[in-house]
C-alpha cells in the first residue's frame, strides 16, 4: 500500500503529515506501508492508494483522485489523523 | 553546509504583535532575517506562496507553518516560532484565527528534516501547545527551545 501526503510545495506541511502517518503506522505495526510526499502540481505522476491533504488543496485535486483522498484539518494531532486514516485503510484492505 | 540545525532562544518570540497574516509571517521570520539565515526575499516568497496556493499553511487549529521552497534566499537552515498576542486570520475556514506561527527555511529538500521531526514531536503533544501558548518570558522561551532541541529519541 502507498500513501502520499500532498501539499502546495511538498516540503513543509506534507512532510509533517508524512512524519505523523509513519509514526501512526509504526505504532500499528504496519511498517510495510510506504509513505511519501508530493506537491499538488506533481500528483498525476505520483500514483498512490491513499492521498492525504488539506481542504484548500482538495478542491484543486484531479476529480478521479478525490475518492482516494483523506482531507485533514489538523496535521499535528495524531489521534485526529488516525481517526481518518484507519477507516480508509480498512476499506482498502477489505476490497 | 548545515550542521545539525538548532532552534535558538532568540528564534522563539512570545506574545508578538501583528495586525494581519502578512505581518505575522514577517514578525515571526524576523529573527532568521536578523541572524542572516534568510533574506527578505524568502519572507516575500512565503507570503507569495499563501497568496498563490491559499491559506492551507494553517495546518492545525491556530497554527500556521510559514515556508517556501528551498532557494538562494536561504543561507542557513533554520526555524522560528512566534506566538501572537492578538490572533490574526489567514482566511482558513477550519483553523482560523492563528496565534502560533512556525517559520521553516531550508537550504535543501532534506536539510530541515531532523529539526522538523523534533518540532513535530513537540507539537504532537497538546500539553506542549498549551505551555507554548501560555508562555511569556525569555526564560519560558529558553525552556521551549531547549525542549525542542533535546527531542531526540
Amino acid at each position: 500500500m502507498k500513501i502520499i501526503a500532498v501539499c502546495g510545495l511538498g516540503v513543509g506541511s506534507s512532510v509533517i503529515a508524512k512524519m505523523n502517518i509513519e509514526s501512526i503506522l509504526s505504532e500499528e505495526g504496519k511498517d510495510e506501508v510506504d509513505v511519501d510526499t508530493v506537491d499538488l502540481g506533481s500528483i498525476r505522476s505520483a500514483p498512490a492508494d491513499i492521498y492525504v491533504t488539506t481542504r484548500e488543496l482538495f478542491e484543486d485535486f484531479p476529480e478521479e483522485d478525490k475518492e482516494k483522498t483523506i482531507v485533514l484539518t489538523n496535521f499535528v494531532d495524531k489521534n485526529d489523523i488516525k481517526a481518518h486514516l484507519d477507516p480508509k485503510m480498512a476499506e482498502l484492505e477489505n476490497k | 553546509m548545515d550542521t545539525d540545525p538548532k532552534l535558538s532562544v532568540d528564534e522563539v518570540q512570545l506574545k508578538a504583535h501583528a495586525s494581519n497574516w502578512e505581518e505575522a509571517i514577517q514578525v515571526a521570520a524576523k529573527p532568521l532575517v536578523d541572524g542572516k539565515k534568510i533574506t527578505n526575499d524568502y519572507v516575500t516568497a512565503m507570503i507569495d506562496s499563501v497568496k498563490k496556493l491559499g491559506p492551507y499553511i494553517v495546518i492545525a487549529p491556530g497554527l500556521a507553518l510559514g515556508h517556501a521552497r528551498p532557494s538562494e534566499a536561504v543561507h542557513q537552515t533554520g526555524f522560528a516560532i512566534a506566538t501572537l498576542a492578538e490572533p490574526v486570520k489567514f482566511g482558513n475556514k477550519d483553523n482560523d484565527p492563528v496565534d502560533l506561527v512556525v517559520i521553516l527555511a531550508s537550504t535543501s529538500d532534506t536539510a530541515h528534516l531532523s529539526l522538523l521531526q523534533k518540532i513535530v514531536m513537540f507539537l504532537n503533544d497538546s500539553q506542549n501547545l498549551e505551555t507554548l501558548r501560555r508562555a511569556k518570558t525569555r526564560e519560558d522561551a529558553k525552556h521551549i527551545a531547549e525542549q525542542i532541541n533535546g527531542g531526540d529519541q
